[in-house]
């Protein structure tokens, strides 16, 4: 009985070294709880079509908007099989949603500045479910605007490029 | 000492759950969201290559009720293309908000001979990007790079801070890192060492294994580990990985 009391003894006794040490660690600046990701590169498959397409069409759009990365912005459509004679429509299209996009930003952080200040939390989730209506109606205005062919070139591209994007669950 | 195999299971427990309050006082959940494009498009000279990097970032914080209105967020975003290093430090805005930042790049080269002229011309190799988040209540954040997770077993040399409390079983003896300039801060820092025995030298050395996720953080998560008393005299070799 006494063998089996010291091997309880220095068990625990070597568990309670571990986490001390453990909480004894020098604070660090990683002083969040992260969410979760979806990681494009290993599972494009999980990252849902409103999010890539959001992500796919500000990026776009904000390209579109200076001059000088005007042609980056016509490459990028092109490459997605976007036919010549449809980009400028589809630019057209894609800085509408960005103007309202943005709007919708500015109008989230006035309310979140506010609550900030007074010490209120900010639920994101109308902000979010309005980002995807908007997403929603600028791909049924694309669809209704271009050929189906570059619609499904598109949407083709918009699955390849997930690989290239990290999602935030939002929960 | 009849009693002692009951307490320390019951003191292991109570530690455990002081580590899970101070991880609850954690007062930021990140959303962010990234996407990397890469566009190669004709130079106006009509023979180079202009690759682009555009990396976004776009998400929002959810912050604790404790938060204040004097506390303001940044990003800094980086993008390496073509061997260089752009970096932008993006406005301030409150903890909160929602961000859309975007950061664009670009270099002019010759195509590479065995390009197809796919995105993925050796012109381009090498590129990344990577988003950190500051913020003026405790510094860094957060932080999005091309890195998987890594792993290691850190060894610590630390130095004795105060006279050894406790007894008869467990002694409790703060500590600071006693490493070389090289190696300081080491990954794995613990400020006291716990030793069943009455430490009679004034140094330790603590071995654990540490995680870290760069996509989330570059900051080892070290688990703790057994603790040593040792003679030293010099300052020795901790781990530390930049």
């Amino acid at each position: 009985m006494r063998r089996l009391a010291k091997i309880v003894s220095v068990f625990f006794l070597l568990l309670l070294s571990i986490t001390c040490l453990a909480n004894g660690q020098a604070p660090t600046h990683n002083m969040s709880s992260t969410g979760l990701y979806i990681d494009g590169r290993k599972h494009p498959e999980l990252i849902p079509d409103m999010r890539a397409y959001h992500l796919f069409m500000y990026l776009v759009a904000t390209a579109a908007e200076d001059a000088s990365s005007l042609p980056v912005a016509k490459a990028i459509l092109l490459n997605a099989g976007i036919s010549p004679d449809e980009v400028d429509a589809t630019l057209v299209l894609l800085l509408k949603f960005k103007k309202q996009h943005d709007a919708d930003i500015a109008e989230f952080n006035r309310l979140a500045t506010d609550n900030d200040a007074a010490g209120v939390p900010t639920d994101p989730h109308p902000f979010w479910a309005k980002r995807d209506v908007l997403v929603a109606q600028t791909r049924n205005l694309l669809a209704s605007s271009i050929r189906a062919n570059s619609i499904l070139n598109l949407h083709r591209f918009v699955q390849t490029e997930k690989a290239k994007m990290r999602v935030a669950v939002e929960q | 000492m009849k009693r002692l195999p009951l307490m320390l299971p019951l003191m292991f427990l109570l530690t455990l759950l002081t580590q899970r309050a101070s991880e609850a006082q954690g007062c930021f959940t990140n959303h962010y969201s990234d996407y990397l494009n890469t566009t190669i498009t004709l130079a106006a000279d009509g023979v180079r290559y202009t690759g682009t990097v555009i990396h976004q970032v776009t998400g929002n914080t959810t912050v604790c009720q404790t938060m204040t209105g004097s506390i303001v967020h940044w990003e800094v975003m980086s993008n390496t293309l073509g061997g260089q290093t752009l970096q932008s430090t993006k406005p301030s805005h409150c903890p909160s908000c929602q961000i859309n930042d975007i950061l664009s790049s670009s270099v002019d080269r010759y195509p590479s001979p065995s390009w197809d002229g796919s995105p993925d011309d050796p012109v381009l190799s090498g590129n990344d990007a990577s988003i950190d988040m500051y913020c003026t209540l405790g510094g860094h954040f957060y932080d999005i790079t091309d890195s998987a997770f890594d792993f290691e077993i850190a060894g610590t040399l630390s130095i004795k801070a105060s006279t050894p409390t406790g007894g008869p079983n467990v002694w409790v003896t703060a500590v600071s890192a006693f490493c070389t300039t090289e190696t300081s801060p080491p990954d794995f820092n613990p400020n006291t060492a716990v030793t069943a025995y009455f430490p009679t030298l004034s140094y330790f050395v603590g071995i654990s294994p540490c995680i870290r996720f760069p996509l989330i953080s570059r900051t080892w998560i070290c688990s703790g580990g057994p603790t040593l008393n040792v003679s030293r005299s010099a300052p020795g070799q901790c781990t530390h990985n930049p």
